[in-house]
């Protein structure tokens, strides 16, 4: 799954029970936009709500068109039998710590009334439809199988008829008008009198019909797909794409946001908005105005489906066959590839600019058929040219820029729907994301290895144990260090550090991300919410982890490489120090280590911070072969008392391995352990 | 329309795929009395158009056209009436639609293997589902009833719809195999 699969069902279970807010509509339909795993999940998640709709469903009344329900099904039991139930209990794992005492008494009875006013559903129609009329009904009436059909469809007639009457009138009179506009004008440009008549005739036989004009571009052949959007606004809705399908003669008109097709060729094209661009043949389009990057490949041949693969081995010969390469039309010029990747812009003034990515293009003027050489330009890897098309009178100039301008213009072009990350956010991570998105007020119980939605503060004491963290590829585990045992395991692979100053081995509350405004149902929930001075740890406002001592958490950076294959783990950033509890503490001297470990060697370390410390800027390089990473607040040989550690805007920090592969275009591959 | 063969023919098709049906609607519109609805809907729209229909061409291609259309005109109805429901986007629905067509209809009857998996669950949680979707109380009354929090509720059933799936995805896994053969 490329997502935390139940980060999305809950997400999906909220919209079904409709208690989902705006926020969560919104992550979710991103989700649904950009993740393909997550629009799997959503449709077997719908299905399976359909289902269950369909099988505990009892129809009210016996239509030839309602599904046959069991009634003897185990759990349709009537309200006796459900009355004598034995009382629900509910997991501990279910139940917030603050209703622990309500599970020792009995719960209510329940009562089930058949009858029940549905609170969340007003009673509907509902619509039988009977397939024989009984007898007494006259063949005339609504109710006889013949009388409504026969109704509907005359009025459907009427209308119908009374609508082609209106159209052809105004087909006709618009038809008229426009060729005795233009017969109008031919007369005049040919200085010749009379034929008016004639000349709108001819011009109206021209004026093909819209219906025809629509019904020919659905019979356009298929050249493509639109296999990615992002954040697509629409300049001309009645030019928004309705299916991914891309026929010959498709245009699109986007005011913002960045589309990407691909060609049945391979060629992939880039269309950033605000941009106008129409699909001419299999081989290329009509760029009107604005920007767009195109990268040519042959079609991948890795499918399972042997259908497909003879599919695309024909499309391949046939494409072989015709030779042709993929080409880009502007106002001014022709771009013709010569296997690269290149961006082309037309401006206002239908001005072209073409810049090569990589391999070769050729740039000519359009319309050119003289073959004459000035009027064509070879362009290599980073160089650009322009096509001006000057005034009426001068004739279109092609102007070679320098690197210079090269560089300007390369810029400008997105060459991937996403740009890659330039870090992964560890709060993210650590509330159970995969390190792209904004996730909160999540945390892991370090006394469990589980992950939490709710933050309690307990004094507890940890086992000398090492405990998985399974619910998350990303993160290997957790522990508690403690003075007590003889060491303290530190990863999965059996590293383990016996330095860590004597202490009681106790640890308060949870690891916890908390967001950088409390919220207000947050307020009071525990230390992390009141601590003073809380945005000094979070210069650029991301957010604060709460690791109050004794604690340690290792994360898997082998997994999260393999998530990202594009991207190279740099470093680890963060803002740490000691929060000053006192709201919620009536002191304020608690004393606490930090310890960083990459594969159990100890790299960094700093010994006995204080609250009147100034927050430390942590950095640590994280090597290429590195597995793990450990990161553990200690005791200081005082207690844990007002150990509030805290690590502000904790970042991953990255960079793209692979130029060709952006990893911001696919979400990793959470598989869970 | 008549009782003749074609449209016993297409009444059949309907009966067998009404949940394919619902299941497509329901996931371009969550709330099932709503996708109920649009289902009445396009029984109808399908009903006057029964005659059209090829019976040598797939079914739920042709039905989930009116679905889909039937869909848009509710949006729209919803967009004009100024209602501030929270729905998904025209692009997510769009990206949904086309990932349902990549769907192979299953070569096992869904509804069946979800029986089956409703059996395996305990009694408090069919009651859980028997409230919610049979006797269609709500899940804070049930809660209020209870005397629980809805909130524990609420991760309850999203727990036991998790246990479905994944009994669904392994009896299908299982099944597969022997489909082959």
């Amino acid at each position: 799954m490329s997502y935390d699969e139940h980060y999305i069902s809950e997400l999906i279970s909220a919209l079904c029970e409709e208690r989902a807010t705006a926020q969560q509509i919104a992550e979710l339909d991103r989700l649904l936009c950009t993740d393909e795993e997550a629009r799997r999940l959503y449709l077997k998640y719908m299905d399976l709500h359909a289902r269950l709709a369909c099988l505990f469903h009892k129809p009210a009344v016996a239509s030839p068109f309602a599904v046959p329900v069991d009634d003897t099904l185990p759990w349709s039991m009537p309200a006796e039998a459900v009355e004598k139930l034995p009382p629900l209990t509910f997991s501990v794992e279910d139940a917030p710590a603050n209703v622990g005492s309500n599970l020792q008494q009995p719960a209510p009875t329940v009562s089930m009334l058949p009858d029940y006013e549905l609170p969340w559903e007003k009673p509907r129609p509902k619509v039988v439809i009977e397939t024989s009329p009984p007898s007494p009904i006259p063949w005339y009436s609504v109710n006889s199988p013949i009388g409504l059909p026969l109704i509907s469809y005359t009025l459907g007639a009427i209308i119908t008829l009374i609508a082609i009457g209106i159209g052809a009138v105004v087909q006709i009179t618009h038809s008229y008008e426009v060729a005795a506009r233009q017969a109008a004008t031919s007369e005049k440009d040919s200085g010749s009198g009379g034929g008016g008549v004639s000349g709108a005739v001819a011009a109206v036989e021209k004026a093909e019909p819209k219906k025809a004009k629509a019904k020919k571009q659905e019979e356009a052949p298929v050249v493509g797909y639109i296999s990615g959007m992002a954040d697509c606004r629409w300049a001309d809705p009645s030019l928004k794409p309705v299916a991914p399908r891309v026929r010959q003669g498709t245009k699109f008109a986007l005011a913002s946001g960045l589309m990407e097709i691909t060609y049945s060729s391979g060629a992939k094209v880039i269309l950033q908005g605000p941009c106008t661009y129409e699909i001419e043949s299999p081989h290329g389009g009509y760029l009107s105005l604005g920007k767009l990057t195109a990268r040519v490949e042959p079609p991948k041949s890795d499918s399972s489906n042997p259908a497909e693969r003879s599919r695309q081995a024909f499309q391949k010969r046939k494409l072989s066959s015709e030779k042709s390469l993929f080409a880009v039309r502007t106002p001014t010029a022709i771009i013709t590839d010569l296997g690269t990747e290149f961006g082309v812009e037309v401006d206002e003034e239908r001005n072209t600019i073409s810049h090569v990515f990589q391999g070769r293009i050729e740039v000519r003027f359009a319309g050119d058929v003289s073959g004459n050489e000035s009027h064509v330009v070879v362009l290599s890897a980073n160089q650009s040219a322009r096509v001006e098309c000057g005034s009426k009178q001068e004739k279109p100039r092609l102007i070679k820029l320098d690197e210079l301008e090269s560089a300007t213009y390369s810029a400008k072009f997105a060459r991937r729907l996403r740009e890659p990350p330039k870090f992964l956010d560890l709060l993210d991570i650590v509330a159970g994301g995969d390190g792209l998105g904004n996730r909160r007020e999540r945390g892991i119980d370090q006394n469990t290895g589980r992950m939490c939605s709710e933050f309690h503060s307990e004094y507890l004491h940890g086992a000398c144990q090492y405990l998985p963290v399974w619910r998350h590829p990303f993160i290997d585990g957790v522990f508690v260090p403690s003075g007590r045992c003889p060491s303290t395991q530190l990863d999965s692979a059996g590293n383990a550090f016996n330095g860590f100053p004597p202490n009681n081995g106790a640890t308060f509350g949870l690891i916890w991300v908390r967001s950088v405004e409390v919220l207000p149902e947050m307020r009071n929930k525990g230390w992390i919410f009141e601590v003073n001075n809380a945005h000094r740890f979070m210069p650029q406002g991301r957010g604060l982890l709460a690791f109050h001592a004794n604690v340690g958490i290792t994360l898997d950076l082998a997994a999260i490489r393999k998530a990202y294959p594009a991207l190279r783990l740099e470093r680890l950033r963060a803002v740490a120090g000691l929060a000053d509890p006192r709201p919620f503490s009536s002191s304020a001297d608690g004393t606490a280590d930090l310890h960083i470990f990459l594969d159990g060697r100890l790299k960094w370390q700093k010994l006995v911070m204080r609250q009147e410390d100034e927050p430390l800027a942590l950095s640590v390089t994280l090597e290429e072969q590195t597995r793990f990473l450990t990161i553990v607040a200690s005791d200081a040989g005082d207690g844990i008392r007002d150990d509030c550690l805290v690590l502000g805007d904790v970042v991953l920090e990255v960079s793209p391995l692979m130029e060709e592969q952006g990893p911001g275009s696919k979400r990793p591959d959470f598989k869970t352990k | 329309m008549t009782n003749s063969p074609a449209s016993e023919h297409f009444v059949r098709c309907f009966v067998h795929h009404q949940q394919d049906l619902l299941s497509y609607i329901l996931a371009l519109v969550p709330n099932i009395a709503d996708a109920q609805d649009i289902l009445q809907e396009t029984a109808l729209a399908l009903w006057n158009k029964a005659a059209e229909y090829e019976p040598s061409m797939p079914f739920m291609n042709w039905a989930s056209k009116f679905a889909w259309f039937q869909v848009r005109k509710f949006r729209m109805y919803q967009a004009r009436r100024q209602r501030h429901v929270l729905m998904l986007s025209d692009d997510a629905l769009q990206a949904l639609v086309a990932e349902r067509t990549k769907f192979e209809p299953a070569a096992f009857d869904r509804s069946v293997v979800l029986q089956q998996c409703v059996e395996k669950l305990s009694q408090d949680d069919r009651l859980l589902l028997c409230q919610r979707y049979e006797m269609k109380v709500s899940i804070r009354q049930v809660a209020e009833e209870r005397g629980v929090e809805p909130v524990q509720l609420y991760k309850r059933l999203e727990r036991i719809r998790r246990i479905l799936l994944e009994c669904i995805e392994q009896s299908t896994a299982d099944e597969q195999p022997n489909k082959q053969i």
